[in-house]
C-alpha cells in the first residue's frame, strides 16, 4: 500500500497532519547555562527571563483533523482547511501567493505548558489556543506545513502538499484561525533599503577601501561573498557605484570598498556627496548582462531570504561518479548528457554553481574494454565494403547492465554510410549469436583529421560474469578516406578481432583497442569551475552514487534562453516582487509555489514536455457539472511594443525613459477577415537592453496571446490530483468543440490555477496552450524520423515539427504548421 | 454464552483528583496527561523496566474504586502481559484487586472488581514489553449499572461514516473518501424506578454529564465492545410511563475504535 496505490484507488480515508514550527528556546529553564530563576518561563523569547542565554530553536505543534483517526502524535484540534489557490495569471506577469486558512477547535489547555521540558509550568488557565498566542506572540513569519496522507500508510509516505510562513493567528470563542502564506510572500520586501536623504559622505573619497558615511547602519550589511553596493551621488565629478564588503558601525564606515564598478569612473568625491543603497544585475563593465537564472537566484535567495534548497530541482538521472570534497572545484558525473554549458545543481543540501562541462574526455572508467594506449589502426577503408570488428568483454561480477557504447573515430576525408552496432554473445572465443543491435550512426558523424567520439546509448540487461561480444559493420556508399579507430585508455586486456566479411574467418587485432563499454556505472563526465555553497547553501562533501539535480531554473533558462542576458540598475527600493515581475514580462517567464513546496521558475511557456501530458475525459476524469470555457477575450493581443534599453536607473513605464522600442505584430490577425482591430500590449522593460531580447520577448508574447487565452475551468477528483499548477494537459470534453462539432480531441492547456473544493474534488484553471490548436510549437525530432508528417500519428504530430506549405499547413488533411518559438 | 449482563457506565474518574506518580516518563508524554480524559495526550513510560502508576488520595482520604478503565493505549501491540491493578493502606503492603490481565487489544477496555475503598491504588505494567507502552486514559473509579435492559431495537454497533463521492459527466464514479466515522448509538431504558432516577442518574447527570465515560452494553458476552463516549445532547429527561416507571433515552457518540 503506498501513497499513490490510495489516492488513485475508489475508495480510500484520507488524513492531513498540521505542522506549526513555533520559536523554542533549547536550554532548560534554571539549568545552565539559563541563569533565570523563579516561576519558569515558557521556553519563548518574549517570556525569557534571561534572554542573554536564549537559544532559539524550534518546536513542532502537530495538529490532525478533529474528525479524523485519533493520533496520539497530533493534537486532533484542526476543524477545517481553506484554501486561496496560487494563481498565475500568465497574462499579467502574476502569480497570486497561495494562502491557507486553517481553523482550529480551541479547547482546554495541555496540562503542562512544557510537557517535553523537565522544568516548566503547570497549565491553571486559559485556553490552549490563547496561552499558545500570549506566549509566542512573535509567531509571524514562522514555518508551517501541511501533510496529506490516508489512513493505514506509514508517515514515511506522507506528502508535504503546502509549506508556507504563518503570517496570522486570530482567535475567537472556541476557535482559532491560523493563516499561512506560501514562500512567495517574502518577495514584498523592498530593496535596495531606503536611506535617509542626509546620509552623505563626511570625508572626501578618492576610490580608498574605506568610505565614510553619516550612518553606516543605514546601509546593508555585507560579507566578501554577498558584497553591498553604494552610488555616491555627483553632478560635478560624476557618479559612481562602489562595492563594500562590510560596515562599522561604530565609525560609520563601510570597509572593504572598491570604486568605479559597473562601468562608473572613479573619481575623487567631495564630502557632503551623498550616498544611497543601489542594487546592479550586471557584469562589471556595466554594459553586458547576466543570465536569467543567476538573477533570479539572486533575488530569492540573497534579497527574498528565500532557502536555495526551496527552488525545484530536475531530476535528470544524473550522480555523482566519485566521492567529492567540500571543495572541489571539479566534479565527475554520471549521465550529464542533458545538462547545459553551464548551470546551477544541488547535491543533498548543497547548491553548486557550474562554469563548464566537460565533453569527447578520456575515458577513466572502470568498465571500459580496451587495450594498448595510444595507437591507431587504419581499417583499409574503401567505398562499398563491409567490415566487422569485434572486441570481447567482460562482465564483472556486479555488472548488470549496459548503457553505453562509445568508439572513438577518426577519418581523413570524405566516407558517406552508416556504422552499425551490435551486441553478440560468446561462442568459444568467437562472436556467437547476435543478442542486440544498438544502433546506427551516419559515418558524417565521424570527425575529420581528429579523433570524435560516438556514443550509442542503450540501456541493456547483461549477466555478470560473462563474456561478451560488440561488434561494428560499416557500410561505406561513398569516398575513398580511411577511417581510423583510435584509442582508450584502459589497462584491461581484451581480445580484438575483424572479419572480412560475414562469412570469413575470425582474425585477430594485436593490440588495438576498440571500445569503451559502460556498464550501469557508466563514463564520468566532469562539471568544471563549480562554485562550492552557492546561494547560502552549505559546501559539504558527497559521497558517490547520490543524486545531481539540475535546478529547475537553469534547465528552464538553458532551454529557451541560452543566450539571453539582462541587466538591472536599482537605486530606488522596489519590491521584489515587482522586480519579479518585470523579468516575467521581459521573459514571459512564470514564477509559482507548486505543491511540492518548491518554487518553480518556467520560462517561456511554450507547451514542452519531456513527459506526455496528463489526458483527461469526460467519462473517465471530469467531474461532473464542473467543466465550463471562457474565451477570455481581454487577453487577446494582435501587436507587442516592447521599450527596452533604458536611459537611466529605474525609468518607470514612461517611453521617454528608454533608447529603443520594438513592434512586433501579426498582420494576418489584424485583417479585416479576422479581428479586424489592433491591440497593443506595451512591455516597458528596465531589464532588456538589446533587441535580441526585446523580440524574443515579445514573439513569445504574441505567440501565445494572439488568438487569445480561452480559460477551462474543470473539476477532478482525488485520483486524478496529480495534476498541478504548472503542469500541461490535454482536454477532451465536448465543451470544447471543433468546427465540425464534434469535441476537439486533446486540446491542450496549462494548468494556473488548483484549488481543492473538498477531500476529494479539485477545482482547476487552465489557459489554452496552442492558440486554440492554430500553434504547434516546432520540437527538432530525432534522426529516426524520416518521413513525412502523414505517416505517423497523433502522438508524433504533438511532440514534434514538419515543414509546412506556402499556407503554412502541413499533411494531405492541411492541418496547422509549426511555429517556431 | 452467559445470560447478558445489563448495561454499565463507568464514571466519576478517581485518577484526575489523586496525586499520581510515575516509574517513569518520556519527555513530551508525562503523567499529567493521565488526568484529562484526553485519549490522543498520553502517559509514556521510558527504559524496559516494570512501569507502575501509582495513585494517593492523600492522608486521611481514601479513593473508591469498582472500576479499572484503559483507553488510548497500545498495551496489546507492545506485547504486554500480566496488568496488574493493586490498592494498598500504606504504601508498602499491596493487594490485588483484581486478577492479573493481558489486553487482548489496544481497544479501550475495563474491568469490574468487588469494590475496594483505600488511600492507594497503583497499576503495574511488568517488564517484558517490546517498547514502553503508551496510556491516553486511566479510568478507576465507580460503576453506574442499569437496573434494566435496554429497550428493542439498539444497536451496539452503530457507526456513522460520512463519505463524498465524485461522479464523471459520463456518469462514471470516480471515487469516494471517507472524511470521518464516529460511534453513534442510541439507546432507551424503559421501567426505571423512580428512585433509581433520583439517587442514581441525577447525580451522575449533574456531577458527569459533559464528560467522557466509559460505556459496555453487555460486559459479560462482549467484552471487547466498550467504549469511551459522552452524551451528544446533555439532556436530563425521565418522562414518566404507565405505572410511574420513568424512561431514559441516551444518544451517544464516540470515537470508533
Amino acid at each position: 500500500m503506498s501513497y499513490i496505490s490510495e489516492q488513485t484507488g475508489l475508495a480510500r480515508i484520507p488524513t492531513v497532519l498540521v505542522k506549526l514550527h513555533l520559536d523554542y528556546c533549547q536550554n532548560t529553564f534554571g539549568q545552565s547555562p539559563c541563569a533565570a530563576a523563579g516561576v519558569p518561563c515558557y521556553y519563548t523569547y518574549p517570556t525569557c527571563k534571561d534572554k542573554a542565554h536564549y537559544l532559539r530553536g524550534s518546536k513542532d505543534y502537530r495538529f490532525c483533523a478533529q474528525a479524523g483517526p485519533l493520533r496520539t502524535d497530533a493534537l486532533p484540534h484542526l476543524a477545517q482547511l481553506a484554501m486561496v489557490p496560487t494563481e498565475i495569471k500568465a497574462d499579467q506577469h502574476l502569480t497570486r501567493v497561495g494562502e491557507i486558512s486553517l481553523e482550529f477547535y480551541d479547547e482546554l489547555p495541555l496540562p503542562l505548558a512544557n510537557p517535553d521540558k523537565t522544568v516548566g509550568n503547570p497549565e491553571s488557565g486559559g485556553t490552549f489556543w490563547r496561552n499558545l498566542l500570549a506566549r509566542n506572540p512573535n509567531y509571524r513569519g514562522r514555518p508551517a506545513e501541511i501533510w496529506q496522507s490516508f489512513l493505514g500508510l506509514a508517515e514515511s509516505e506522507a506528502r508535504l502538499c503546502f509549506k508556507g510562513l504563518i503570517t496570522n493567528i486570530a482567535v475567537s470563542e472556541g476557535r482559532a484561525t491560523v493563516t499561512v502564506q506560501d514562500y512567495l510572500k517574502k518577495l514584498e520586501v523592498k530593496i535596495p533599503a531606503q536611506q535617509s536623504s542626509e546620509n552623505v559622505l563626511t570625508a572626501a573619497y578618492s576610490g580608498g577601501a574605506e568610505l565614510l558615511v553619516s550612518d553606516a547602519s543605514e546601509f546593508a550589511s555585507a560579507s566578501p561573498g554577498q558584497p553591498g553596493l553604494v552610488k555616491i551621488e555627483d553632478e560635478t565629478n560624476g557618479s559612481e557605484y562602489v562595492s563594500y564588503t562590510g560596515r562599522s558601525l561604530s565609525d560609520n564606515k563601510l570597509t572593504g570598498c572598491q570604486g568605479g564598478r559597473f562601468g562608473t569612473v572613479s573619481v575623487s568625491h567631495p564630502a557632503g556627496a551623498q550616498v544611497s543603497n543601489a542594487v546592479v544585475w550586471a557584469e562589471d563593465n556595466g554594459v553586458d548582462g547576466l543570465a536569467l537564472d543567476e538573477i533570479f537566484l539572486d533575488l530569492l535567495t540573497a534579497y527574498a531570504g528565500i532557502s536555495v534548497l526551496d527552488l525545484a530541482v530536475v531530476d535528470l538521472g544524473a550522480t555523482l561518479g566519485a566521492a567529492a570534497g567540500s571543495s572541489d572545484s571539479s566534479l565527475d558525473c554520471l549521465g550529464l548528457e542533458d545538462f547545459p554549458p553551464a548551470g546551477v545543481f544541488r547535491i543533498e543540501d548543497e547548491v553548486i554553481r557550474y562554469a563548464g562541462k566537460s565533453s569527447g574526455m578520456a575515458f577513466g572508467v572502470v568498465d571500459e574494454e580496451a587495450g594498448p594506449q595510444d595507437g591507431q589502426h587504419s581499417l583499409d577503408q574503401g567505398a562499398g565494403v563491409e567490415q566487422w570488428h569485434f572486441v570481447r568483454f567482460q562482465t564483472g561480477p556486479g555488472d548488470t547492465a549496459l548503457d553505453r557504447v562509445r568508439l572513438q573515430l577518426m577519418r581523413d576525408g570524405f566516407l558517406a554510410g552508416s556504422i552499425t552496432l551490435y551486441l553478440y554473445s560468446d561462442q568459444a572465443g568467437n562472436p556467437g549469436a547476435q543478442l542486440a543491435r544498438l544502433g546506427q550512426k551516419d559515418l558524417s558523424l565521424v570527425g575529420v583529421s581528429g579523433s570524435r567520439d560516438l556514443i550509442w546509448s542503450r540501456h541493456l540487461s547483461l549477466t555478470p560474469s560473462t563474456a561478451y561480444w560488440l561488434g561494428y559493420k560499416l557500410r561505406v556508399t561513398a569516398g575513398l578516406a580511411e577511417i581510423f579507430h583510435a584509442l582508450k585508455v584502459s589497462p584491461l586486456a581484451t581480445e580484438f578481432k575483424h572479419a572480412r566479411s560475414d562469412a570469413g574467418p575470425f582474425t585477430a587485432i594485436a593490440g588495438l583497442p576498440l571500445f569503451a563499454v559502460e556498464t550501469s556505472a557508466g563514463s564520468y563526465e566532469t562539471l568544471t569551475g563549480c562554485k562550492r555553497g552557492a546561494y547560502g547553501s552549505d559546501a559539504a562533501a558527497h559521497s558517490a552514487g547520490v543524486a545531481v539535480q539540475l535546478l529547475e531554473v537553469s534547465d528552464e533558462v538553458s532551454r529557451w534562453l541560452a543566450s539571453a542576458r539582462y541587466r538591472r540598475f536599482l537605486e530606488k527600493p522596489v519590491a521584489i516582487k515587482d522586480l519579479l515581475r518585470e523579468l516575467r514580462q521581459s521573459t514571459l517567464a512564470h514564477v509559482w509555489q507548486g505543491e511540492d513546496s518548491r518554487i518553480h521558475l518556467k520560462c517561456a511557456p511554450v507547451p514542452f514536455f519531456r513527459d506526455p501530458p496528463k489526458s483527461l475525459t469526460d467519462a473517465e476524469n471530469l467531474v461532473h457539472q464542473s467543466v465550463s470555457a471562457d474565451q477570455n477575450e481581454e487577453a487577446r493581443q494582435t501587436r507587442v511594443t516592447v521599450y527596452y534599453d533604458p536611459l537611466n536607473a529605474d525609468p518607470g513605464a514612461d517611453p521617454e525613459q528608454y533608447r529603443a522600442a520594438l513592434l512586433h505584430l501579426d498582420q494576418e490577425v489584424e485583417s479585416e477577415n479576422y479581428y479586424g482591430e489592433i491591440r497593443n500590449y506595451e512591455i516597458f522593460s528596465p531589464w532588456i537592453y538589446r533587441s535580441l531580447e526585446a523580440l524574443n520577448a515579445a514573439a513569445h508574447f504574441l505567440l501565445r496571446f494572439r488568438y487569445g487565452a480561452p480559460l477551462l475551468t474543470f473539476g477532478l477528483e482525488l485520483k486524478d490530483a496529480d495534476l498541478g499548477v504548472g503542469d500541461f494537459v490535454r482536454v477532451s470534453t465536448d465543451l470544447v468543440q471543433a468546427p465540425a462539432g464534434a469535441p476537439r480531441l486533446q486540446a491542450l492547456y496549462e494548468v494556473v490555477k488548483k484549488k481543492p473544493l473538498g477531500p476529494n474534488r479539485f477545482e482547476y484553471q487552465a489557459l489554452e496552450a496552442a492558440g486554440g490548436g492554430l500553434n504547434r510549437y516546432a520540437v527538432i525530432a530525432p534522426d529516426s524520423y524520416t518521413a513525412d508528417y502523414d505517416d505517423y500519428g497523433d502522438d508524433a504530430h504533438a511532440k514534434y515539427a514538419w515543414v509546412s506549405d506556402a499556407n503554412a499547413q502541413v499533411g494531405a488533411d492541411a492541418d496547422p504548421g509549426y511555429c517556431i518559438s | 454464552m452467559s445470560v447478558n449482563a445489563k448495561p454499565i457506565i463507568a464514571w466519576n474518574n478517581q485518577v484526575i483528583a489523586a496525586a499520581l506518580t510515575v516509574s517513569t516518563e518520556a519527555p513530551g508524554y508525562p503523567r499529567q496527561n493521565l488526568q484529562d480524559w484526553r485519549p490522543y495526550l498520553a502517559w509514556q513510560g521510558t527504559g524496559s523496566a516494570e512501569q507502575w502508576l501509582t495513585l494517593d488520595a492523600g492522608a486521611g482520604a481514601a479513593i473508591a474504586a469498582t472500576c479499572l478503565g484503559l483507553a488510548g493505549h497500545d498495551l496489546a501491540s507492545q506485547g504486554v502481559t500480566g496488568v496488574a491493578l493493586k490498592y494498598s493502606d500504606n504504601d508498602a503492603d499491596w493487594s490485588d484487586c483484581l486478577p492479573a490481565f493481558t489486553p487482548a487489544s489496544d481497544r479501550t477496555l475495563l474491568k469490574i472488581f468487588p469494590a475496594q475503598t483505600h488511600r492507594y491504588f497503583k497499576l503495574v505494567i511488568p517488564a517484558g514489553y517490546a517498547a514502553p507502552p503508551r496510556l491516553g486514559v486511566w479510568f478507576l473509579g465507580g460503576a453506574l449499572p442499569f437496573p434494566v435492559y435496554p429497550e428493542l431495537g439498539f444497536d451496539p454497533d452503530g457507526r456513522v461514516k460520512e463519505t463524498e463521492a465524485q461522479v464523471s459527466r459520463g456518469g462514471n464514479l470516480l471515487g469516494v473518501v471517507e472524511r470521518f466515522t464516529r460511534l453513534e448509538f442510541k439507546v432507551g431504558f424503559r421501567h426505571l424506578a423512580p428512585a433509581w432516577c433520583e439517587t442514581v442518574w441525577k447525580p451522575f447527570f449533574t456531577a458527569a454529564a459533559l464528560l467522557p465515560f466509559f460505556w459496555a452494553w453487555d460486559l459479560t458476552n462482549h467484552s471487547e465492545q466498550v467504549y469511551l463516549v459522552r452524551l451528544l445532547k446533555p439532556e436530563l429527561n425521565l418522562p414518566y410511563q404507565a405505572g410511574s416507571w420513568r424512561s431514559l433515552d441516551l444518544n451517544l457518540e464516540g470515537l470508533a475504535e
